[in-house]
């Protein structure tokens, strides 16, 4: 297989320049000692590169004048960043804050001392947890030329420092702060709380600094020299989130905190929290509790709310998201009076006042939930009225976390993009299923998906040195990249279903059922004939080695597999369309390789003109009964003519129905439109693959041609009902964008996803047995407050069956290729009770690889387990694994786990 | 924690020490003006200097680049002596601007290449410069650039591949291949 890979031209210098992964090298290193032609094109780049490199070995050395120097020597002697030095005290502010300290004190520090030494391990525990402020809260960058812009503010009498905070809490601010290990020990910290970032909305008016990190969260204006540009807008998940250098500095950012501080003032590292504080009279109690989930809703807006002149309380909502939950846990609280809140905000004994939230954090979510007047803030309550509302959280979350999440795991996941990510890839987003109840929900439907993509993107990432970003993780795709060894369908259907259930491996009261389909294999002398027409995007974006040159090899590597009863044409777009290869018979190799070798990348992309002149060329020369399908190749990078996804999705779907299929192969990287390829695959009655290398070419197109080609039934659709009578809720692993509405699954008019011969889709599903302790935090599910009522309505008796051993039935519909009405499989599942070690290899190395895929996606779901479990479960079901991909994927698990340290164990009664 | 605390004073003067040099002949690169690329370096320096150094510090160099070359556009934009031309232009137009390096030129080779080198479009002159010149990787290079690691990859081997084929007396034999846009 080597002998057929010829390195490109660049390849071959990215080799030399010491650019390329292992693989690469490997590859590169086989096809050099084989080929003399590549070996002397090595040869050449080697010495251009090694002349390159010897230009620079002698140059003369630059050097600034020495003013100029000496100018940035005393800057950097004078200006010390982020510290705060540079803010002097007046009298003024020294006497308020005492004084301020003095009534806050004798009320609020008994407790928050009790609160920072009571907690011991535990507490700093906690820290780590609550540590974990979107990124966008620690935006720091900025800080310095802020305290330009304030240092004359800050010299001004205390009363108006008072009087625009108290503006800013009325608006909603944002107070963010770092919350140091341990207490202050100075009174001078008062106003220099450790790196507390202060968040407010913009007020033109200079602003109070109450900490060395101040920042404001709207101002995000950034200088156009600020590296934060590095990442286009559109891949940022949100607009002010991390930069690149936050990404790769955050572990390091407390360590090198501490030992710039110690110059100026006693400071102590400190984690992250975040604070919003808002104001609100008592009657808006209700409003405040919607207020997390989303502001809009409630009427209370954090950052827009203009403050009623008297306040009776104030609610500060901790908004610490768990490390990978994607959703913040949130936790309000109200006080008494507004005053004592402000006043430890001014007083900036940030030393005091955020340490209190952790603690309060731990009462409201921990084990002492409700229990009241323990905390700072109760001491405080005049007026005794404390409400405290926990959202989305489950009395056990925060300990796990604690449990899984050390500082560096805390601060790779999901509110951030992922480290460098060239170029303008977009991804949709995806929020995981959750688990629901069958009492709610008996019902769940979805769509088959046989696509890939994800994995081989994944893949790429993770052997570039990088994470994948979260969004391009579809955990289905990853658990079908793999074949598995269903058995084949007999009889008259296209496939069978095989399900399997046993304990879920990451926990043993749980089950976990694979639903599996095998779609009938095709002999390849058996295989109807095809009319394939090659659609690729030549445009610029496509001269990367890793595009169209091996476009031209994949399609070279297929067509060998044709005969003369195939018909092949190629059709070219770029900025214009035009048919480079009419059809063709398939046998006819050598026009087709040398229609290819015409083809050369430039130009602008307009995708829309080329779909629809493959589609014509396609029904031209339609062969009934046989298999018509459009195969394009792309970056997904449609720039010129219809560049809408809704456009070029209709476009698609209105071609689909002339019985012509899609196949969409993603190539390259750095503009990758993962979104819309996978779209259009969808509409087009097709499947979406990425081609990363050589291998998945030859994975996709040559080993598992027949399941990309033949299409053996369509619109497959899979609904499973769960027997609320041992079923309580359940979670469906993955295929999130693939979810149907349950009416859809009877409706023929509804599209689905199509299996190709001897294509293998799988479908996990987690369940909670019914009767599984309440003590059981099922995470994402409320627990419902009418629950017994609810129970009590199910417990009705209704039929046998009800009562039976059977968990679920699962019902198939799908319609043959050229069909148009679908036919209906049912399958009922029985529990047999049997353990995870009971079960099959498919069904242990499937877990295996929707861990990954969890872990991946920071899913809450895979928290507590470790790769190392991936690997172990992974090891359970290797199999024979003839073409390596499984061990392949062993090598991906290891290779995250060595960009991510290991989480911290606890022991297993704490996680569940 | 490992690496012992180095005050921050002394950290801006090893930056400046290590890095003053090689960012003024960037600098030149792109102003073409030994002054004005010392003006930008200054700027940058004492960017640095206010700078959180938690953020920067692991990325220095990266940093000093990035920050150096966005100045440096903006101060060549501003002087107005190449008006018509901005970072998407020129990409397109032999570079002009003097090579840094004044030495004299030892050997046949390195006169000859950097004859082909001056004769490159700024935007692979400035690719390969970051190369072999500040020994960055790809991906630094993509991060400096503002470009795709795939385009930083294409741009350099159709620099080299240039630059080969001129040396080897091919200078008339336009190349043809893949990305003529």
């Amino acid at each position: 297989m080597n002998s057929e890979y010829t390195p490109t031209e660049e390849e071959l210098t990215a080799y030399v320049l010491g650019e390329c992964d292992d693989i690469q090298t490997k590859a590169i290193e086989t096809a050099v000692a084989a080929q003399a032609e590549t070996a002397e094109l090595l040869e050449a780049i080697r010495e251009t590169v090694e002349l390159s490199a010897g230009l620079y070995s002698a140059v003369s050395g630059e050097a600034l004048s020495d003013e100029q120097r000496a100018e940035v020597t005393s800057a950097a002697e004078n200006v010390v960043p982020l510290t705060p030095k540079r803010r002097t005290f007046t009298l003024a502010e020294g006497l308020v804050a005492v004084a301020v300290l003095g009534v806050v004190s004798s009320i609020v520090l008994p407790q928050v001392n009790n609160a920072i030494y009571k907690g011991g391990g535990e507490y700093t525990n906690e820290e780590m947890y609550i540590a974990q402020s979107p990124p966008e809260a620690v935006d720091t960058l900025d800080t310095d030329v802020r305290y330009d812009q304030n240092s004359e503010a800050l010299a001004q009498d205390y009363t108006r420092l008072e009087s625009e905070h108290q503006e800013q809490i009325n608006k909603g601010g944002n107070i963010s702060g770092r919350n140091p290990a341990q207490p202050s020990k100075s009174g001078a910290m008062l106003l220099a709380g450790p790196s507390a970032n202060y968040q407010a909305p913009s007020t033109p008016a200079p602003e109070p600094n109450y900490g060395d990190g101040i920042t404001f969260i709207e101002n995000d204006a950034k200088s156009a020299e600020e590296p934060e540009e590095w990442l286009p807008e559109d891949e940022l998940p949100s607009a002010s989130a991390a930069n690149n250098f936050e990404d790769v500095s955050k572990s390091k950012d407390d360590a090198s905190r501490a030992k710039l501080k110690p110059q100026t003032k006693p400071a102590t590292p400190a984690p992250v929290e975040s604070f919003s504080v808002i104001t609100g009279a008592n009657t808006n109690l209700d409003a405040m509790k919607i207020l997390p989930e989303g502001a809009d809703g409630s009427g209370i807006k954090p950052y827009n709310q203009v403050a009623p002149k008297v306040e009776e309380s104030i609610a500060v909502v901790v908004t610490s998201p768990p490390p990978a939950a994607g959703k913040p846990m949130q936790t309000a609280r109200s006080y008494g009076r507004q005053e004592q809140l402000e006043k430890k905000v001014v007083s900036g004994n940030s030393t005091e006042l955020y340490s209190i939230a952790p603690q309060q954090f731990v009462d409201v979510n921990g084990v002492a939930r409700g229990g009241r007047g323990d905390s700072a803030g109760n001491a405080g309550n005049e007026d005794g009225r404390i409400m405290e509302f926990g959202f989305e959280v489950d009395n056990i979350e925060p300990r796990r976390l604690i449990a899984s999440a050390p500082p560096q795991d805390i601060y790779r996941p999901v509110p951030k993009p992922q480290p460098v990510t060239p170029g303008t890839e977009a991804y949709d987003r995806i929020i995981e299923n959750k688990f629901k109840r069958v009492a709610q929900a008996p019902l769940s439907t979805f769509s088959i998906d046989v696509d890939t993509a994800s994995y081989s993107n994944m893949r790429r990432f993770l052997s570039q040195g990088q994470m994948p970003p979260v969004d391009s993780v579809r955990v289905e795709e990853l658990i079908n990249y793999f074949n598995y060894d269903y058995p084949q369908p007999k009889g008259e259907d296209p496939f069978i279903a095989n399900i399997e259930v046993a304990a879920a491996p990451w926990n043993p009261q749980h089950k976990l059922v694979r639903v599996g389909l095998k779609g009938k294999d095709i002999v390849s002398e058996e295989r109807p004939a095809s009319n394939l027409v090659f659609l690729l995007d030549v445009s610029g974006s496509m001269s990367d080695h890793n595009k169209l040159p091996l476009v031209k090899q994949s399609i070279q590597m297929l067509t060998k597999q044709l005969t003369n009863r195939d018909r092949v044409a190629i059709v070219v777009y770029a900025g214009n369309s035009g048919l480079v290869l009419p059809s063709t018979p398939g046998n006819r190799h050598q026009d087709i390789v040398s229609a290819l070798e015409r083809l050369n990348a430039g130009g602008s992309t307009n995708g829309g003109a080329g779909i629809e002149l493959a589609y014509r060329v396609a029904s031209e020369n339609f062969i009934k009964g046989g298999v018509n399908r459009v195969i394009l190749a792309t970056d997904g990078d449609f720039n010129v003519g219809n560049t809408s996804r809704g456009g070029l999705v209709s476009q698609i779907e209105s071609s689909a129905k002339s019985g012509v299929f899609l196949s969409v192969l993603g190539f390259g990287m750095g503009n990758l439109k993962d979104a819309t390829m996978e779209n259009l695959a969808d509409k087009g009655n097709g499947n979406y693959a990425y081609i990363d290398t050589f291998h998945e070419a030859k994975k996709v197109l040559v080993d598992q041609m027949n399941g990309t080609l033949y299409t053996i039934a369509k619109d497959v659709k899979i609904q499973v009902e769960f027997n609320p009578n041992r079923i309580q809720s359940y979670r469906l692993i993955g295929y999130e964008n693939r979810v149907l509405a349950n009416r859809d699954f009877n409706d023929d008019t509804k599209d689905a996803g199509e299996i190709g011969a001897g294509h293998t889709v799988t479908a996990l599903y987690e369940l909670v047995p019914k009767g599984l302790s309440a003590t059981m935090p099922q995470r994402g599910v409320d627990n419902l407050r009418y629950k017994a009522v609810q129970e009590e309505a199910i417990a009705k008796p209704q039929s046998d069956v009800a009562f039976s051993q059977e968990l679920m039935t699962v019902k198939l519909r799908y319609k043959q290729p050229e069909g148009h009405t679908s036919k209906l499989l049912e399958f009922h599942v029985e529990d047999v009770n049997a353990d995870y070690n009971e079960s099959s290899k498919d069904f242990k190395f499937a877990s295996a690889v929707a861990v990954f895929g969890m872990k991946l996606r920071n899913s809450p779901f895979a928290h507590h387990l470790s790769y190392d479990d991936v690997l172990k479960m992974a090891e359970g079901g290797m199999g024979h694994d003839l073409n390596g991909y499984r061990t392949e994927f062993t090598g991906l698990v290891r290779k995250a786990k060595s960009m991510n340290p290991q989480p911290v164990y606890y022991p297993e009664e704490v996680i569940r | 924690m490992t690496q012992t605390p180095i005050s921050h004073e002394s950290w801006i003067r090893a930056a400046l020490e290590h890095y003053e040099s090689k960012l003024i002949r960037y600098a030149w690169g792109i102003t073409g003006s030994r002054e004005l690329a010392c003006d930008v370096v200054q700027d940058t320096f004492l960017k640095l200097c206010t700078a959180e150094r938690a953020k920067v510090e692991g990325h220095l160099a990266p940093w000093l680049y990035t920050v150096c070359r966005n100045r440096a556009f903006d101060v060549r934009k501003k002087e107005g002596r190449m008006s018509v031309l901005d970072k998407e232009q020129s990409e397109a137009r032999a570079s002009d601007a003097p090579l840094p390096d004044t030495e004299a030129a030892r050997g046949e080779d390195r006169e000859a290449i950097l004859g082909v080198l001056g004769n490159l479009p700024e935007q692979q002159q400035e690719i390969f410069k970051l190369k072999f010149e500040h020994g960055m990787t790809y991906r630094e290079i993509a991060k400096v650039m503002e470009m795709p690691l795939s385009s930083v990859s294409a741009t350099l081997t159709k620099a080299l591949r240039t630059m080969r084929l001129r040396l080897n007396g091919q200078v008339n034999q336009a190349h043809v291949g893949l990305g003529g846009n």
